[in-house]
């Protein structure tokens, strides 16, 4: 649930997401549910480019051209990039700590 | 527990699936698994360009799209698409893009299963050959060997 609530403060945030199809997307999170099954908008990809009326030209991938928005299943993500500015490494790495520990106390 | 998908409820949806296909059609519903059911689909990998809406009319109404498939969707802006269609029509670009869109074997995704391609798959096989070639070889030579010592005990 840790990255559930995490994902949660990234909301409105750019990040970039590399999927299992090495296929990499840059754009602002609109929701996140449990399953870090993300929405994004405003994509585009490393190809990508705008042109002089302000459209963008996907290169590699020209689908993304007509759509709006992003819905992506989780299970198909491998990496998402962050700036370093929106997460607290220490932080996190702390509660992630308590929340196992927790877990831990509740087993027994 | 369920997706949250009910902005792309009755809106025309592209699709694409793990192995790389893309599907386009009107959502018609889903469930907690992220199972779809859509309406007048097109599988772009196979569709010839033209006759579209005559195939469309002629296939089943509703179509069912396994949940653990589908690596993302989107909402399509039809307009955008119209418009864009209507800009560029003399464009070479854009004209090389769309000849690569409506050519089947041309794959804009790559396949997120762990499957072994087709030379892969040739390659295991001569090894699986040249394994067996290669057991029957020593079990041949463990025969002679034994017959050997067998001859060789019954001399002594």
């Amino acid at each position: 649930m840790l990255f559930f609530s995490l994902f949660k403060t990234l909301v409105d945030q750019e990040v970039t997401i590399e999927l299992k199809n090495n296929l990499k997307l840059t754009g602002t999170i609109k929701s996140v549910d449990q399953f870090l099954n993300i929405k994004l908008d405003n994509i585009s990809t490393p190809e990508s480019h705008l042109d002089e009326d302000g459209d963008m030209i996907y290169l590699n991938n020209p689908h993304f051209a007509g759509l709006k928005n992003l819905f992506i299943r989780g299970s198909n993500i491998r990496y998402v990039h962050l700036k370093k500015s929106l997460v607290d490494c220490n932080l996190l790495q702390d509660a992630a700590r308590r929340e196992l520990a927790m877990e831990k106390r509740e087993e027994k | 527990m369920s997706y949250n998908l009910k902005q792309y409820l009755n809106k025309n949806v592209l699709i694409v699936l793990s192995e790389g296909e893309i599907l386009e059609g009107k959502l018609i519903g889903f469930d907690k698994h992220l199972n779809l059911t859509l309406e007048k689909f097109i599988i772009k990998k196979e569709e010839e360009e033209g006759n579209e809406n005559e195939t469309s009319d002629n296939k089943p109404v509703m179509n069912i799209v396994r949940g653990d498939l589908i690596v993302f969707l989107g909402e399509v802006d039809t307009e955008k698409i119209y418009k864009l269609n209507k800009e560029n029509e003399t464009n070479e670009k854009y004209n090389n893009l769309l000849n690569k869109i409506n050519d089947k074997n041309y794959k804009f995704y790559k396949s997120t299963k762990n499957m072994a391609n087709e030379r892969e798959i040739k390659t295991w096989m001569k090894v699986y050959q040249l394994r067996q070639h290669e057991n029957k070889k020593r079990a041949l030579d463990d025969k002679d060997n034994n017959e050997y010592n067998n001859v060789k005990k019954s001399k002594n």
